[in-house]
């Protein structure tokens, strides 16, 4: 229960908070949106330019960041420096505003006292970017001295008259104490030594932030160093060729930009996406806007034509800009993916990229592609992928390609020791799989969103390691499934030879028993019918010669069926004499073309010949024919044996016919046998064997 | 006159027992009987017979093969082949081997023999 309430209280909270944020950073954006424009609303005063710069720019770039990360304390401090500014614009602007305004010289006044205060607070905010906190406990003093000085110039900056030279503006001081006189030259003296010394310690903390920092830090400090060194350098060129201070306080907006651009580069405070629409937005609107004003004025001016009130010229401007639309959008987006990231691809085209690389590929390719991917997101300067368990991991892939791999088994922790090397284990339905390890170059630290991407990648490097496995699986399976098709194909191959061997061995028991004994048994009739002959009894071997005659017709059946079991001459003299016999014997006359100068394997000469004889069966039993053709021959290593009739054709290999029994047999000897056998177009039999 | 001499060769005994009847009666002198073709070889190299009764399915060599050897061996011996098979199941192979004849064992009669060997 009390857990319950508890997170109540804690959301609770959190809308307070998030209310009171928005409330707040409304207030702020809305105070400085109204200053600064009523301040350009009264006129450009270039001595005031750059303090409306400073708010607009300040107040922008922190209201960005307050909207992603409220917590933090640099967004914050920039809209506080902005709006501050805004202040002062504000006031500046009615102060130097010719002629008279209600409540100008009060106004006035605001423009004067706030500058020391925020000298501090621009100081402070730049001395604790981009972390929002100070470099080290030690600065606090430094701050501390500093908002004292700043809070006491200020307040004796309000209690001074203010005077505006360019408008002859003058205000007594709001609260007269007296004594100014007397304090003038300390005044003085505190305002001189102050505000250098103001920019000297925010100069010196960013300077000593930039020695201390490694990492993450590191990269967008460079942004916002190299702005302040440009400000710098247009301060010095101001003063010494222009003799104005104006081009230096000019360049201060672009501490505010280099800030943001900083932010935005280095994914500081997740605001790159946020960033990169603002830019394509902002660049489309300036792009619709310069368009528009283009046709309808520009052409309008160089053809005489007026804009209004007709409405051929907007027409056509809209019509131009609607065109042009699409491919601008296109490339300000490009450029504003260039400005936010750099040359690394997004976040979006990280992920899209890895996904391509899963949907096709060979494992290896996966890998490689994953390391790609991983070292082109974050920038690496080498990724290693590794596969495995905890306590054994071995290297499959690197990038750049070139680096040669680890060639030693590692364990997970092994490849944390190795303190350049960022270390992310790849899990998989709750087990390791493997590793990535990466590194950047000296200097370059992950970035927090570096960090996450990284996570988003292994998090899919999962998918990458399944996906391989399922490859493997699958092509496990589908060599199982060869070798135990190559498997049936030899069984089947081998019960065919093996039927093939049993009809020989059978034609060769009857001819070595049973015939054997009849014709003995005939020739035993023969002697006994000429002794009966020659002793008189010509009942007896007419008797006799009967059952010769009987015999010798029983004996010539088991020869048709011993050579229809399986050819002697097959096995002896090979197809070629085995056709020929059967070409000599065949009711049809048969003409024989068969060029065959070897033995062929005993399977292949039989199915041949069975296929032939059944083929010759069919043409004169079935079809009719009144000559049929037989040529044949090797071609390569591929029997090859044609049978054709002139017969009626229509022949099929009907299931459980003789002729589908032979494709059968075929098949098992990776043989083919066509049929072509049109209606009254004869038959024509093709047998193709492989023999090799 | 001495009576012309023949030598029996064939695995089955009893069609050798029936053929050296009919040889001794169609005037032969029966001076071998061999069951397998390399036994039969010998007794020819042994005897030179007239006439030798070859079977053309033997445990060892064939009858062609016992032929071949025979040739080789300068032989003159007339010899005819027997089977219980047909001389169309030997192919051309009867054709070629220029032996005095062939006869189907169940047409083995001592007037077929009396047409190859006079």
């Amino acid at each position: 229960m009390s857990n319950v309430s508890g997170l109540v209280g804690t959301a609770t909270f959190a809308r307070r908070r998030t209310r009171r944020t928005t409330v707040v950073a409304g207030t702020a954006g809305t105070v400085t949106a109204v200053l600064v424009a009523g301040g350009f609303a009264l006129g450009l005063q270039l001595a005031n330019l750059h303090n409306g710069l400073i708010a607009a720019s300040f107040t922008a770039v922190g209201l960005v960041v307050v909207r992603e990360r409220p917590a933090h304390r640099e967004g914050w401090l920039f809209v506080a420096v902005g709006t501050g500014h805004a202040v002062m614009f504000f006031g500046r602007q009615v102060g130097l505003h010719e002629g008279d305004l209600p409540g100008q010289a009060w106004l006035a006044w605001l423009g004067v006292w706030p500058l020391a205060s925020l000298l501090v607070l621009a100081g402070v905010a730049f001395m604790c970017f981009p972390t929002g906190r100070l470099p080290s406990p030690g600065w606090r003093v430094v701050v501390g001295a500093m908002v004292v000085a700043g809070a006491g110039l200020s307040l004796v900056s309000a209690l001074w008259p203010v005077e505006y030279a360019a408008t002859g503006i003058t205000l007594p001081p709001v609260i007269d104490l007296g004594g100014t006189a007397s304090v003038q030259p300390v005044y003085d003296l505190a305002r001189k030594a102050c505000y250098p010394l103001f920019q000297l310690a925010w100069v010196v903390c960013l300077v000593v932030r930039l020695r201390r920092t490694r990492g993450e830090e590191a990269a967008p400090l460079k942004w916002f160093v190299l702005s302040v060194v440009a400000g710098a350098v247009a301060m010095v060129v101001g003063l010494a060729v222009l003799h104005t201070h104006v081009v230096g306080v000019l360049a201060v907006p672009l501490v505010a930009v280099a800030a943001g651009v900083a932010i935005a580069r280095h994914r500081l405070y997740d605001i790159d996406v946020v960033i990169n629409k603002a830019l394509v937005v902002g660049a489309m609107a300036a792009a619709i806007t310069f368009g528009y004003v283009l046709v309808v004025v520009g052409v309008g001016r160089l053809f005489g034509v007026s804009a209004g009130p007709g409405p051929a010229l907007p027409l056509v401007a809209t019509a131009l800009v609607a065109v042009a639309f699409e491919p601008v959008r296109r490339r300000v987006q490009r450029a504003a993916d260039r400005l936010v990231y750099g040359d690394r691809p997004t976040p979006y085209e990280s992920l899209a990229r890895l996904s391509t690389h899963l949907s096709g590929g060979p494992p290896d390719d996966l890998f490689a592609g994953l390391a790609a991917t991983v070292a082109d997101a974050v920038g690496a300067a080498t990724v290693t992928l590794w596969v495995g368990g905890v306590e054994d991991l071995v290297a499959v892939t690197s990038w750049p390609p070139d680096q040669p791999l680890v060639a030693e088994r590692r364990t997970m922790g092994s490849l944390e020791e190795d303190a350049r090397a960022h270390v992310r284990p790849i899990v998989h339905q709750g087990s390791v799989r493997g590793a990535i390890t990466l590194t950047k170059t000296p200097g370059d630290a992950l970035s927090t969103q570096d960090d996450r991407l990284l996570a988003d990648l292994v998090a899919q490097a999962g998918l990458v390691f399944d996906h391989r496995d399922l490859g493997a699986e699958l092509q496990r399976r589908l060599q199982e499934i060869a070798a135990q098709a190559a498997d049936l194909r030899a069984a089947a191959k081998r019960i065919v030879t093996a039927q093939y061997d049993a009809r020989r061995r059978i034609e060769r028991d009857l001819h070595d028993g049973a015939q054997q004994r009849l014709v003995t048994l005939a020739m035993s009739l023969r002697a006994a019918q000429d002794r009966a002959a020659e002793s008189g009894e010509a009942d007896l071997a007419g008797r006799l010669g009967r059952m010769r005659t009987e015999l010798a017709a029983a004996i010539d059946d088991l020869r048709e069926m011993a050579r229809g079991i399986h050819p002697a001459i097959l096995t002896q003299d090979g197809l070629a004499a085995a056709l020929d016999f059967l070409a000599e014997r065949s009711p049809v006359p048969v003409r024989l073309a068969l060029d065959l100068d070897r033995r062929l394997a005993s399977e292949v000469e039989a199915t041949a010949y069975f296929v032939v004889g059944e083929a010759l069966t069919n043409a004169a039993k079935h079809a009719d024919a009144t000559s049929v053709v037989v040529t044949g021959g090797l071609q390569g290593d591929v029997l090859v044996v044609e049978v054709a009739d002139d017969g009626r054709g229509g022949a099929v290999a009907k299931p459980g016919s003789g002729l589908q029994g032979l494709a059968d047999r075929l098949a098992t000897l990776d043989g083919r046998l066509t049929v072509d056998s049109r209606a009254d177009a004869g038959t024509r039999l093709r047998v193709e064997i492989p023999c090799g | 006159m001495p009576r012309p001499t023949a030598v029996v060769v064939d695995d089955h005994e009893g069609f050798r027992t029936l053929a050296i009847e009919l040889l001794r009666e169609v005037g032969y002198d029966v001076v071998g009987s061999c069951s397998d073709g390399r036994s039969g070889l010998a007794s020819v190299a042994e005897t030179a017979p007239d006439l030798l009764l070859l079977d053309v399915q033997l445990p060892d060599l064939d009858g062609f093969a016992v032929l071949n050897a025979l040739r080789a061996s300068g032989t003159g011996t007339t010899v005819v082949l027997v089977s219980t098979r047909e001389a169309a199941d030997y192919g051309g192979r009867i054709s070629v081997s220029g032996i005095a004849g062939f006869i189907s064992k169940g047409d083995l009669t001592p007037a077929a023999l009396a047409d190859l060997v006079p």
